[in-house]
C-alpha cells in the first residue's frame, strides 16, 4: 500500500519536481492518494488483469501441450518472423522521417509550429480503416497511382505497390508516424536551449551541437517513440491484411484465423506468448535506454 | 459471473456488518460488482442478455451475418421473414450482428448465450456440445430438400462459392475449372480467399482431375503442388467486400468468391463478370440453437417459420441465394434467376464439413506455411 501512495511523490522528484510545496502535500495524504487511485486500479483489474488471468488459464486448459504445439510450428514461426520484421522497420522508418519532422517542429516559429502540429494530429480524424482503404485505392494495380503513371506511358505494366511488404510499410507508417512525431516533440521542448548556445559559444560547429548536444538530449523521446511505435505495430491487423500479402501475414491475422476457426485455446497461448515478447523487447530496449547516458558521461 | 465467483463478495449476510465497518473489501467487491454488471450490460450483445433470463417468451433474439454479407441480405431477412413471423408468435424479435463463430463459442462456453437461434454457414455445428438437438414435432422435417433437416441444423438458404471471371476478356471460352488454373490461356490475376474454408482445395483438385465423388479425404500435397502452378497470379481477398471490390476494380480477371458478391459486383458496381456454375462449391447457410439458448421452444417454432416455403420464396426473391425446401424450389412466384444455385445443381460439389472441421489445424499449418513461404 505504501508503496503506492509514494510512487507518485518519487516520480515527482525525480522530475525535478513542479513546486516544493505540491510534493508535500502529495506525501501528506498518502491515504487519500490511494482513494484516488483506487477507480484507475480496479478498472486495470477488472478490465486488463482479470481478462489476462483468464487468458493464461485458457492458454493451458489442455496442457503446456498447446504451448509445445505452438512454438514447434513451421508457419507460427514465420508469422512472428514476419511481424518482428514488419514492426522493426516501421520503427526505423518513423524515427528516420519523424526525427527531422520533430526537429522542424521544435526550430520552427510559432505560426509554423502550430500548421505543423496540426498536420501531424490531422490523420487522428480519420480512422484507420478508412485510411487503410484509401491506400487500397492509391496504391492497386488498377489504382490512382498506377494508373496516373501508366496513362502517361510512364511504365508498361503497373508497379507492384499493393500486396508487397513495402505496402504494409507505407501504411503501417502512415498510421504510426504521428505517435513517433508527439513523442519526440514531447522530449524535445523539454530540451534547454541555452545547452545549445553554450556549445556554439564552446565553439561547437552546427552539426556538432545537433549530433553531440541535441539528439543524446532526446533519446528519452526516440526510445518513447520506438517503444510506441514498436508495440502498437506488433498488433497491427487490417493494415496489413489489406496492403500485405499473404506472406507477409503477422500475428493479429493469425489469431484472427484462429479464435473464428480452430478456438480460444491455442489463441490465447500465441497472445501470451506475444505479450511475453513485448515485455522482453520493453526490457531489452529499457537496459539499451541506460547505453546512451553512459555514452554522454563519456563525451560531454 | 466469473468475477463474482474468484472473489467471493460478501453475500447478504455479511451486507448487515457493512454499515458499521466499511471493510476494503467490501468496497472492492461492491466496485468490482458494479463494474462487472456495467460491463456487462454494455459488452452484452444488443439486449439479447436481457431476454435470456426470461421465461416467457416474449422475445426472441436472433443472431445472423448482418451488412458484412452484402446489400440488402439483412433488410431482406428482416422484411421477409423476421418481421413476418414475429407477428405470427406474437414475439418481438431482436436481431444482433455481424456472426462471429469466436462470439458464438464464448457464449455457450460461458453459459450465458444471448441468441435463440443463429444463423452459421457450413463450417459450423459439427459438434454436438455447441448445439441444442431441433425439435422435429416442431419444425416439419419433411418438406425440406436434400439432407437440409439435420439433427443439430436445419438448412436456411443455398449459397455457393464461385468462380467468376472477367466476361469481356474472356467470354464463353472460359467453361470450365481449369481455366482459372491455366494463365497462360487466361492471363491475369486471380483473386482468392485468404481465410482457409473449403473452396480453393477443392477446385484445385478438381482442376488436377480428381473426379467431384472423390475429393474426400483431400490430398493436399496434390493441391497445393496445383495451387504453387499459379500462385504468383493468385491475389488474396480478407473480407467479401474486399472480393468485391477486386472485381469492380478489374484488379482481377477471375475470382473464388461467395456468389451473393460475385452477383453484387455484377449487378451493383457493373463489374464485366460472369458467375461459372460448370463447378461449384457447396456453401450452405443453416440455423442453429447454440447450447443453453434461451426459449429453446420458441426458437423451434420461429425456424419452422421462417423456413415456410412461402416466406422462402419471398426470401429468396429478394436475394441470389436458393431456398431449403422442396416447394419453395418447385414454387412458381420463385423468379427465375440465373445466377441461383439451385438453378445449377448439376455442377454443385459436395463438401465434407465433418472432415474439414476434424483436420483443420493440421490443414491450417498447412495453408499457413504455404502462405508465408
Amino acid at each position: 500500500m505504501s508503496v503506492i501512495g509514494t510512487a507518485p511523490t518519487s516520480a515527482l522528484t525525480a522530475r525535478g519536481g513542479p513546486r516544493p510545496g505540491a510534493v508535500a502535500r502529495y506525501s501528506k495524504s498518502s491515504s487519500n492518494t490511494l482513494v484516488l487511485l483506487l477507480p484507475a486500479l480496479l478498472l486495470l483489474l477488472i478490465c486488463f488483469v482479470g481478462p489476462l488471468a483468464l487468458m493464461v488459464t485458457r492458454s493451458l486448459s489442455e496442457g503446456i501441450g498447446t504451448y509445445h504445439q505452438v512454438l514447434t510450428s513451421d508457419a507460427i514461426a514465420k508469422v512472428f518472423g514476419n511481424t518482428i520484421r514488419i514492426a522493426t522497420l516501421t520503427t526505423l522508418l518513423c524515427v528516420l522521417l519523424g526525427y527531422p519532422y520533430a526537429y522542424a517542429i521544435k526550430r520552427a516559429g510559432s505560426k509554423t509550429r502550430v500548421v505543423l502540429t496540426a498536420l501531424v494530429l490531422m490523420p487522428f480524424w480519420v480512422s484507420v480503416l478508412t485510411r487503410t482503404f484509401a491506400w487500397v485505392g492509391l496504391l492497386q494495380d488498377t489504382g490512382v497511382i498506377n494508373s496516373f503513371l501508366l496513362s502517361h506511358g510512364w511504365i508498361s505494366d503497373p508497379i507492384a505497390l499493393i500486396r508487397t511488404p513495402w505496402g504494409v510499410l507505407i501504411g503501417m507508417v502512415h498510421v504510426l508516424l504521428p505517435y513517433m512525431v508527439i513523442s519526440l516533440m514531447n522530449a524535445m521542448s523539454s530540451i534547454d536551449s541555452s545547452l545549445l548556445q553554450a556549445a556554439e559559444s564552446l565553439g561547437a560547429s552546427a552539426r556538432q551541437r545537433l549530433i553531440r548536444v541535441f539528439l543524446p538530449l532526446s533519446v528519452s523521446g526516440i526510445v518513447a517513440g520506438c517503444v510506441l511505435v514498436f508495440v502498437m505495430s506488433l498488433g497491427f491487423y487490417i493494415t496489413p491484411a489489406m496492403l500485405g500479402s499473404p506472406s507477409d501475414m503477422m500475428v493479429a491475422e493469425l489469431l484472427v484465423q484462429e479464435t473464428q476457426r480452430v478456438g480460444t485455446v491455442r489463441a490465447s497461448a500465441i497472445g501470451i506468448l506475444l505479450l511475453l515478447g513485448i515485455a522482453l523487447s520493453y526490457l531489452f530496449v529499457r537496459a539499451l535506454q541506460k547505453l546512451p547516458s553512459v555514452m554522454r558521461g563519456g563525451t560531454a | 459471473m466469473i468475477l463474482d465467483r474468484d472473489t467471493h463478495c460478501p453475500t447478504s449476510a455479511t451486507r448487515s456488518s457493512f454499515k458499521h465497518t466499511i471493510s476494503g473489501r467490501a468496497i472492492a467487491c461492491l466496485t468490482i460488482a458494479s463494474l462487472a454488471t456495467l460491463t456487462l450490460a454494455s459488452c452484452g450483445s444488443g439486449g439479447g442478455s436481457g431476454a435470456s433470463g426470461s421465461a416467457d417468451a416474449t422475445s426472441i433474439t436472433i443472431f445472423d451475418w448482418g451488412g458484412p454479407t452484402g446489400t440488402g441480405y439483412e433488410a431482406n431477412n428482416i422484411r421477409t421473414l423476421y418481421t413476418a413471423c414475429s407477428q405470427e408468435l406474437d414475439v418481438e424479435f431482436v436481431v444482433d450482428e455481424p456472426l462471429d463463430y469466436s462470439k458464438i463459442r464464448t457464449a455457450i462456453e460461458s453459459g450465458n448465450v444471448p441468441w435463440s437461434i443463429v444463423n452459421v454457414q457450413n463450417d459450423f455445428g459439427s459438434d454436438p456440445n455447441e448445439l441444442e438437438l431441433i425439435d422435429y414435432d416442431v419444425v416439419d422435417a419433411s418438406k425440406f430438400s436434400d439432407d437440409y433437416a439435420q439433427e443439430y441444423r436445419v438448412g436456411s438458404d443455398v449459397q455457393a462459392t464461385v468462380i467468376a471471371y472477367n466476361d469481356d476478356l474472356f467470354g464463353s471460352d472460359f467453361d470450365s475449372v481449369d481455366a482459372f488454373f491455366d494463365t497462360k490461356a487466361f492471363p491475369g490475376k486471380r483473386g482468392v480467399p485468404r481465410n482457409l474454408f473449403a473452396g480453393l482445395l477443392e477446385m484445385a483438385l478438381l482442376a488436377d482431375g480428381v473426379a467431384p465423388d472423390n475429393l474426400y479425404p483431400l490430398d493436399l500435397d496434390r493441391a497445393f503442388a496445383k495451387l504453387d502452378t499459379v500462385k504468383d497470379d493468385l491475389v488474396f481477398w480478407d473480407t467479401g467486400a474486399s472480393s468485391q471490390n477486386l472485381m469492380a476494380s478489374g484488379e482481377v480477371v477471375a475470382a473464388l468468391v461467395w456468389l451473393n458478391r460475385a452477383d453484387d459486383a455484377i449487378e451493383i458496381d457493373g463489374a464485366p463478370f460472369e458467375v461459372l456454375f460448370d463447378k461449384w462449391i457447396q456453401t450452405d447457410d443453416y440455423w442453429i440453437i447454440p447450447k443453453g439458448a434461451p426459449n429453446v421452444d420458441l426458437a423451434n417454432k420461429f425456424i419452422e417459420c421462417i423456413t415456410d416455403p412461402v416466406k422462402q420464396v419471398d426470401w429468396a426473391n429478394g436475394i441470389v441465394f436458393g431456398p431449403t425446401t422442396t416447394a419453395a424450389l418447385e414454387s412458381p412466384d420463385l423468379e427465375d434467376n440465373p445466377r441461383r444455385p439451385t438453378n445449377h445443381l448439376e455442377g454443385k460439389v459436395f463438401v465434407d464439413d465433418a472432415w474439414w472441421s476434424e483436420n483443420y489445424i493440421d490443414i491450417a499449418e498447412r495453408w499457413n506455411s504455404w502462405m508465408t513461404e
